[in-house]
């Protein structure tokens, strides 16, 4: 019933309503500001740093996890940043999000990248259950940091 | 006292690494190192590199170095810079070569329209996070980093 594809030039309007969905889901409703058409360029793209797969249930788009190249200077190689994961509300609880991890898995491992990333909301304890039961283990000590806006600008200036 | 920053050109991958490999040691993180001088030339000087690195100098010797590359922001729409690596030599502190080096990406993003620069920081590291927040950046509160490999990747992968 689940099927995962690689993303292709024309579903830049689908994977914005489900990254849409997942920004509004997370409370940064106001934060995305991206348009289909940002999605469709790097859809378009050989040589992009990032792609997406889609996932389906049946015929209907259920979810999408859209990753990117990383790098790990320790490791001297290449990892995989899984950006954005999101399974659309009614396609919740069917196996739909473990399904795209796995093929992300599958795809890491036919680029030659033996390591997937991710972050997730530490609120989130449905996510957390799932990315403990696939094996993933916790980056602990790390702390993200940004900037953006006015402090952008301002020690960019 | 002058400082220059430059970015790094082939032949320096040996320079790089070092630092690469002083910051693992400060970060208590050393035996994880397994990069090669070569994984590092492939990384920033083969066609179309995945990485970028600025080097800085102090008064002609080398000082620190900061690696990084370009990623995409899915709710900006955006490509945005993130900061791998960030090191200044430990008798080289305190003169703001850090803080150069942030500033000189910085600059970039600005040129370049790009609207987020992240890094990250171990949260131990509590001079680096003081510069971090002196300047506006703002830890990105409540993200969990989660890490798969070896056999739990292979293992996800058969599904």
């Amino acid at each position: 019933m689940i099927t995962v594809r690689p993303a292709g030039p024309g579903d830049g309007p689908i994977l914005h309503a489900m990254v849409g969905e997942l920004a509004l889901n997370h409370g940064h409703a106001q934060d995305f500001t991206a348009r289909p058409d940002d999605y469709e360029r790097f859809l378009a793209d050989p040589h992009a740093i990032n792609g997406a797969l889609i996932a389906f249930w049946d015929e209907a788009p259920a979810g999408c996890a859209i990753w990117q190249r990383s790098y790990s200077t320790f490791r001297g190689r290449e990892t995989l940043y899984l950006e954005d994961l999101s399974v659309l509300e009614p396609f919740r609880r069917r196996g739909v999000a473990r399904e795209l991890l796995s093929a992300v898995a599958r795809l890491a491992l036919s680029r030659g990248l033996g390591e997937v990333i991710w972050s997730m909301m530490s609120w989130n304890a449905g996510a957390r259950r799932l990315y403990e039961a696939v094996g993933a283990r916790i980056e602990e000590g790390n702390c993200l940091c940004r900037l953006s806006g006015d402090a952008l600008e301002r020690l960019g200036s | 006292m002058t400082l220059a920053i430059r970015s790094a050109a082939p032949g320096e991958e040996g320079l790089v690494l070092g630092f690469i490999r002083k910051l693992a040691a400060y970060e208590k993180l050393l035996d994880e190192v397994a990069a090669s001088e070569e994984d590092i030339r492939q990384a920033l000087f083969a066609a179309n590199p995945r990485c970028h690195c600025e080097l800085a100098f102090w008064e002609g010797a080398p000082a620190g170095f900061a690696l990084w590359f370009y990623n995409f922001s899915t709710f900006a729409g955006k490509a945005g810079i993130y900061l791998e690596d960030l090191y200044v030599e430990p008798d080289l502190r305190g003169k703001g070569i850090g803080k150069a080096l942030l500033k000189h990406l910085a600059k970039r993003c600005v040129a370049e329209g790009l609207p987020r620069f992240q890094w990250s920081v171990l949260n131990w590291n509590a001079p680096s996070i003081a510069v971090y927040e002196a300047m506006g950046a703002k830890p990105v509160d409540a993200w969990t980093v989660y890490r798969l490999s070896g056999p739990e990747l292979a293992s996800l992968a058969r599904g």
